[in-house]
């Protein structure tokens, strides 16, 4: 399965709603959705190295908006390359990963694959914004309302999307 | 060499992931220390392009919370202002400006009447003045818990005391029903000396509004015959068909003034 047209302008869509919305915003003052995780978590799997290309251009291109660094670039870089190995020791039945799609993994499987990404996106970007893992463990409590925050968008996303597209 | 080369192109994805992840750890060290950063006036000069056009836009629908923050201290600042320049005429706290909205405003009849969205709750009572950034707007002749009507200033029953803004000399301001924008002040002394284009401002007199509030200024003047006294046109500083912010008028002193001036007649 490769990268269609498809995915490249979704890709763009959600990275000008999190520049230009998303980042915008501060929810009761600590929550913000990082949207632009939902495209990188439903590529391909076997398109490896486009996939982690993709994942530095659009973390690179978000850290500029946010003045960053390479934060939102190092953490989406390692969530991409970390669900490869997380799709072949936690879901085997999806080895195959020329036939790998997002659509035909059932939906509780789905949640919980979104969940364990988005908390390790925010901590990867809590941890490589600071590199003090005292404040990290501080942080905890914003991460988790924060990765359910994200984690309700993206299953109304993936409703929309996902699920429409399934029916195709 | 070759099976290494062939080792390196089957982890081409691992490789270029860790080249990535290098560039990105380089870029947060970087970050951190702004001198060494040859990109960061680069990417500052292009993320400050595009927030500061969000923020416009951001703005722009933030607009009313903004207006009502400015519309707040400038109320707060014409109090502080009065304080400091009238110190001799007001005692320290005597004056406190309001901020309200108009939400219904008449000027077609001959007996207008205004309505702001403020009332008892908020400290506003009869007989306050209210202004404009402009000039005066009208008194407030009822009050309900959450609004307040007013006598507009183009009301055939608002007589408001005014003076020469360089004399003593006072009269008073009525409204002429025709023209929104233009009134009558009678009863200005013939010894006044008036020439076109001076200021009309309000004399302090009522303790309604406080002395020196810009009314309008001064484009045609006559005696009137038998009397001896001026009839002046003005054309008002307040565009009385546009009205949106206004300052309600707290004179804390007033009911005391009232009542021994009431004594004295």
């Amino acid at each position: 399965m490769k990268i269609r047209k498809k995915d490249i302008a979704i890709l763009i869509l959600f990275l000008i709603i999190q520049i230009v919305w998303f980042n915008q915003i501060l929810l009761f003052g600590f929550l913000q959705p990082i949207i632009i995780l939902f495209p990188v978590l439903t590529l391909p799997l076997n398109t490896k190295s486009v996939n982690i290309l993709l994942a530095f251009i659009l973390g690179i291109i978000t850290d500029t908006f946010l003045h960053t660094g390479g934060v939102f670039a190092a953490s989406l870089v390692l969530i991409v390359y970390l669900r490869n190995v997380y799709f072949s020791f936690v879901i085997k039945q999806y080895q195959d990963k020329n036939d790998f799609n997002i659509h035909k993994i059932d939906f509780s499987s789905r949640l919980m694959y979104y969940a364990v990404f988005i908390l390790l996106t925010y901590f990867f970007i809590y941890l490589f914004e600071s590199f003090h893992i005292s404040l990290v463990i501080k942080k905890i409590p914003i991460l988790l309302l924060n990765t359910a925050v994200s984690l309700v968008l993206f299953i109304f996303l993936d409703t929309f999307l996902i699920s429409n597209d399934q029916k195709r | 060499m070759i099976k290494l080369l062939r080792l390196l192109a089957t982890k081409k994805s691992f490789l270029l992931f860790v080249l990535l992840e290098l560039i990105a750890f380089i870029l947060i060290i970087n970050a951190h220390d702004y001198a060494k950063t040859k990109t960061h006036s680069f990417n500052t000069e292009i993320s400050g392009f595009v927030n500061n056009n969000l923020n416009g836009i951001h703005h722009y629908f933030e607009l009313d919370k903004i207006n009502d923050s400015l519309q707040t201290q400038n109320a707060r600042l014409l109090t502080e202002l009065t304080r400091k320049k009238d110190q001799n005429l007001y005692r320290e706290d005597q004056l406190e400006y309001l901020p309200a909205y108009v939400i219904s405003n008449q000027y077609k009849f001959d007996n207008n009447t205004i309505l702001i969205n403020k009332g008892d709750e908020d400290g506003v009572q009869p007989e306050m003045g209210v202004i404009n950034s402009n000039g005066i707007v009208g008194v407030v002749q009822q009050t309900s818990k959450h609004f307040a009507k007013l006598v507009s200033v183009l009301n055939r029953h608002s007589k408001i005391s005014v003076s020469l803004k360089n004399t003593r000399h006072t009269g008073f301001l009525q409204w002429n029903h025709t023209d929104p924008n233009i009134f009558s002040v009678v009863d200005m002394p013939v010894n006044a000396k008036i020439t076109q284009g001076d200021t009309i401002v309000t004399s302090g007199i009522s303790n309604i509004f406080p002395k020196g509030i810009p009314v309008g200024k001064i484009i045609n003047f006559e005696k009137v015959p038998g009397l001896k006294s001026y009839r002046i046109s003005i054309l008002s500083f307040t565009d009385m068909t546009n009205l949106d912010a206004v300052y309600v008028i707290k004179n804390k002193l007033k009911q005391e003034f009232d009542s021994i001036s009431n004594n004295r007649k």
